[in-house]
């Protein structure tokens, strides 16, 4: 890691929300057609180097399994679980049980990545130029539904880039000057009432992550039920961090923090995605969780095709 | 699939957002290098030589 970002500016953060609606940049999850091709085995690259294509995907071409860790072992359109955002009626069932290596239960928590296809349907990321943000609802089912481990259950994360060293690990230009990509996200994790070291079930939100690259501890679930939760990123590089329970849309007052994570400054919104995680034993399934209409939006420069009076001659 | 938002949200195209925002960006450099050549053509050729006598001034 080789930070490249200044100290925090001290601005209001940018609220996820703000601007206009990225036209098609989005899946309400309510065409009755919506599919979800497996195409097992799923991908394992992050555990054994293997990639298995092709790769799962929606029939859509919105969605794709992340070829790292593979897809959720479900990933289907189901009716909402409770009444959520007006006129929806459907949202995203994804849980997993085999996280791991295929056909091999590792006993260790594992996960797997649906990603959202920015860069089809963008044909790249988006600039933090523009203020691009994106908003999602999450659903929190009530705690026996939860997997009975504590840790991470849940990740809403963002593909980023800056220009620094680069430090991923089979990267071919790694140590060398170039593109970095990194993953600022949401985790919502799970304490286990049934252990001695919590008095009752509970969530909590953790933020991945502070400057140094330490995850920061978000709100606490007080409220299960839909939550909204946020991501913006300003053109000054800081990524904003949001969530409230409900399905209304963002305030200022939802602020989590605001971060240049492991001290990288923004430069591009590849795209986003979701984690589910398990314990991968083999028979102990995710806590079932279901999202709802992803919207991603920019600020548009009202005089963009206006050329500056100064450089007119 | 309908990805048609609802009615009375502001949206907008980011690819043709985008498109225009980078020819934008284009034309203002192209027109910046070319404003930048017709002042160096008044002022004379760049040459250490020329930077040298200039500092010295």
């Amino acid at each position: 890691m080789r930070p490249n970002a200044p100290a925090l500016p001290n601005r209001p953060p940018l609220v996820p929300g703000t601007g206009s609606l990225a036209k098609g940049v989005t899946d309400d999850f309510e065409d009755e057609n919506w599919q979800w091709f497996y195409n097992h085995p799923k991908s394992s690259e992050e555990q054994d180097e293997r990639m298995r294509s092709p790769l799962g995907r929606s029939g859509n071409r919105v969605w794709f399994e992340g070829p790292k860790r593979g897809t959720p072992d479900t990933v289907k359109r189901i009716p909402l679980p409770a009444p959520g955002l007006e006129g929806s009626e459907h949202g995203l069932l994804i849980a997993t049980l085999h996280a791991g290596v295929p056909g091999y239960a590792s006993g260790k928590m594992m996960q797997d990545d649906l990603i959202f296809d920015m860069k089809r349907l963008l044909r790249g990321g988006m600039n933090v130029a523009d203020s691009p943000s994106v908003v999602v609802r999450v659903y929190m089912p009530p705690f026996d539904q939860w997997e009975n481990r504590s840790g991470p259950s849940f990740g809403f994360r963002t593909g980023c880039y800056t220009h620094t060293i680069i430090t991923g690990e089979n990267h071919p230009s790694r140590g060398e000057y170039g593109l970095e990509e990194y993953w600022p996200g949401m985790f919502i994790c799970f304490e286990n009432g049934d252990e001695k070291r919590h008095a009752e079930d509970g969530a909590y939100i953790r933020v991945r992550s502070g400057r140094s690259g330490g995850e920061l501890m978000g709100p606490r679930i007080e409220q299960l039920g839909w939550w909204t939760l946020g991501i913006a990123f300003s053109p000054d590089g800081v990524v904003h961090y949001f969530a409230s329970p409900g399905v209304d849309d963002l305030t200022a007052e939802d602020h989590i923090t605001s971060q240049y994570p492991y001290g990288y400054r923004t430069e591009i919104f590849k795209t986003f995605f979701f984690n589910v995680c398990s314990q991968d034993d083999g028979k102990t399934w995710s806590t079932p969780w279901v999202i709802d209409d992803p919207k991603v939006y920019f600020v548009p420069k009202a005089k963009i095709a206006q050329q500056p009076e100064s450089s007119r001659r | 699939m309908d990805l048609v938002p609802a009615e009375g949200e502001n949206i907008m195209s980011y690819r043709s957002y985008s498109c225009v925002r980078n020819t934008f960006v284009a034309a203002v450099i192209i027109s910046q290098a070319a404003l930048l050549a017709q002042t160096a053509e008044a002022i004379g050729p760049f040459s250490v030589e020329a930077r040298r006598r200039r500092a010295r001034w």
